[in-house]
């Protein structure tokens, strides 16, 4: 067995320090996440016309706020704003994935904390001036060939008993690249319910979110 | 470093955090019962630099979408920052509102605002007048815009904040800045209550204080003279706006026809009152508190005790909310129109 000299212990030593700080840099490092909207299984742009049924959809605008916090944690580690008018969104996810906790809008305490830097800054049209607070989810769009025939859904409210706040039902793993939300089951509930709008917090808009949440599934 | 040293270094730190909160122009002593303010001056600090970049655009039409309303258009100066003799607000393109201008005093003390509380953050409160159709009708991306075209702004905001990035955070905590130092303290009243020498009720005024003490203390408290809770007060409502006030904000039909109570701090010239204007002198506010419906369904309970002034004491107490009145406020050059407005503002090239 060839002697084993100082300066070779030395180099092993910086080669395990090296590998064990890139392990757990890069672990901690965020990943990115496609965000895919789909309605009826077509993928979602804005002002581009969807098939529905014997009819058509179109989106105009469609922005929705995802909270993310370590597993078994209050605080959030992680705010993000979807935004569908440059296309589909990436969001960096919170690592490790597979203990990651993701919500559908924004805590009450990010609605009263007055720190509105980035995705919270008001510029974005994110946020309801005259009842303070984060519209969480915002789907505007027009049934049919015509603009005669608009929806517009202002989904917010963080105070109880209508916080929109919500945990997503599905959890991702650790291979998790794709978020879809497909908005096929909330579209025929909006067709159903015969809605044209939520503008304001309130019953409608937490019936609203119940039908939302299951909308959101990793893939 | 000596225990000496490090407690110099401590009480001149400290003293620099109070200062910073306390802009040159306060006043200096104050009653007793003053309470803490709930606005957080450590998150958000008070500069001289900062108060005056919100002082200029506070004055400054430039955040309207045509450049016609500031913000004080609705809150004059002499006025206590309220809308003089105009029921509800008129704001762009001389487009009505829906409830009068509430003066602006003593916000650091406020922990909601307007009339229905929707509203949780002093900064964030400026986006509504900015981007309210009836009011400025702008977007805040707009003004952004507008204001990084301007060199007088540039420097203003690389004085305040160390840089000339105008963000909508800057914009938002600089107006709030200013606002948030409107403090009026230096009434008669006030005088009064610190025992300076000289300074008197005269027996008007104490029986005035008497009764307002015994009618009116338990909801515009003193000294803010608002608790800051809100309270259905008896007033029929008004078919033309059907203002259902808090409940717009929490959906509880136990909110309904709620209103904040407002201050009455300089009241004698924040007319005309209540959240619609409705009254335009201080005799038909107190004669409204002696006709309440007593049975009406939302009263605030403390109203279903009949209140009764005979015409002598409407006199002294309109002679006591007289002494609530703040020249020194009103008066006041720091919180005046920035002559420099006139001037230096030049579009950049």
């Amino acid at each position: 067995m060839p002697a084993v000299h100082h300066q070779d212990i030395n180099m092993l030593r910086i080669i395990a320090l090296i590998n064990v700080w890139t392990a757990t840099v890069f672990a901690q490092q965020p990943a990115d996440l496609t965000v895919r909207a789909v309605l009826n299984n077509q993928p979602i742009q804005l002002n581009r016309s969807l098939e529905w049924k014997d009819s058509s959809f179109t989106f105009t605008t469609l922005k929705c706020y995802i909270t993310q916090r370590h597993v078994n944690q209050t605080t959030n580690a992680a705010v993000d704003l979807l935004d569908w008018s440059d296309g589909e969104p990436k969001m960096k996810v919170v690592q490790p994935i597979e203990k990651t906790a993701f919500f559908f809008g924004t805590d009450s305490l990010t609605n009263v904390s007055g720190n509105i830097d980035g995705p919270l800054d008001p510029i974005n049209g994110m946020y309801w001036a005259w009842n303070s607070g984060y519209i969480n989810f915002k789907l505007e769009g027009y049934w049919g060939t015509h603009y005669d025939q608009p929806i517009e859904f202002h989904i917010g409210g963080y105070r109880k008993p209508y916080a929109t706040f919500l945990p997503f039902t599905e959890t991702a793993i650790q291979t998790t690249r794709l978020l879809v939300i497909d908005l096929t089951q909330l579209l025929q509930y909006i067709s159903d319910q015969h809605l044209n709008g939520i503008m304001v917090p309130g019953e409608s808009a937490n019936s609203f979110t119940n039908q939302l949440i299951h909308c959101f599934q990793f893939k | 470093m000596n225990y000496t040293s490090i407690l110099c270094v401590i009480l001149l730190g400290v003293s620099t955090i109070l200062v910073s909160h306390q802009p040159s122009g306060s006043v200096k002593a104050l009653s007793k019962k003053w309470p803490k303010p709930i606005y957080d001056f450590t998150t958000h600090p008070v500069s001289d630099e900062g108060f005056e970049l919100g002082r200029a655009l506070f004055y400054d039409p430039i955040l309207s979408r045509d450049s016609t309303i500031s913000c004080a258009a609705c809150h004059l100066q002499y006025t206590g920052f309220a809308h003089v003799d105009h029921t509800v607000s008129h704001g762009i393109d001389g487009r009505k509102g829906t409830r009068n201008a509430p003066a602006l005093i003593n916000l650091a003390w406020k922990v909601v605002f307007h009339w229905d509380g929707g509203v949780t953050s002093l900064p964030l409160q400026f986006i509504n007048p900015i981007e309210h159709p009836l009011e400025m009708d702008n977007q805040l991306s707009t003004v952004i815009r507008k204001l990084q075209g301007d060199v007088y702004y540039r420097k203003l905001f690389s004085a305040a904040y160390g840089s000339d990035s105008i963000t909508s955070k800057r914009l938002l905590d600089a107006l709030a800045q200013f606002v948030v130092s409107l403090e009026s303290k230096d009434a008669k009243y006030d005088r009064v209550m610190r025992k300076e020498k000289g300074i008197y009720f005269t027996e008007q005024e104490k029986n005035g204080y008497r009764l307002f003490q015994n009618n009116c203390n338990a909801c515009h408290t003193e000294p803010l003279f608002t608790n800051t809770f809100f309270a259905s007060n008896g007033l029929p409502v008004d078919p033309q706006y059907n203002d259902l006030g808090r409940y717009a904000i929490t959906n509880r039909t136990t909110d309904s026809f709620q209103f904040m109570i407002p201050t009455l701090r300089n009241t004698e010239f924040t007319f005309p009152y209540m959240h619609d204007g409705r009254f335009r002198k201080l005799k038909d506010v107190i004669q409204h508190y002696t006709q309440i419906n007593t049975k009406g369904k939302q009263l605030h309970p403390i109203l279903r005790k009949k209140i009764t002034f005979n015409d002598q004491e409407q006199k002294d107490l309109i002679a006591f909310l007289k002494t609530l009145s703040d020249r020194t406020f009103l008066y006041n050059t720091r919180f005046a129109f920035p002559k420099e407005l006139l001037n230096a503002r030049k579009p950049a090239n």
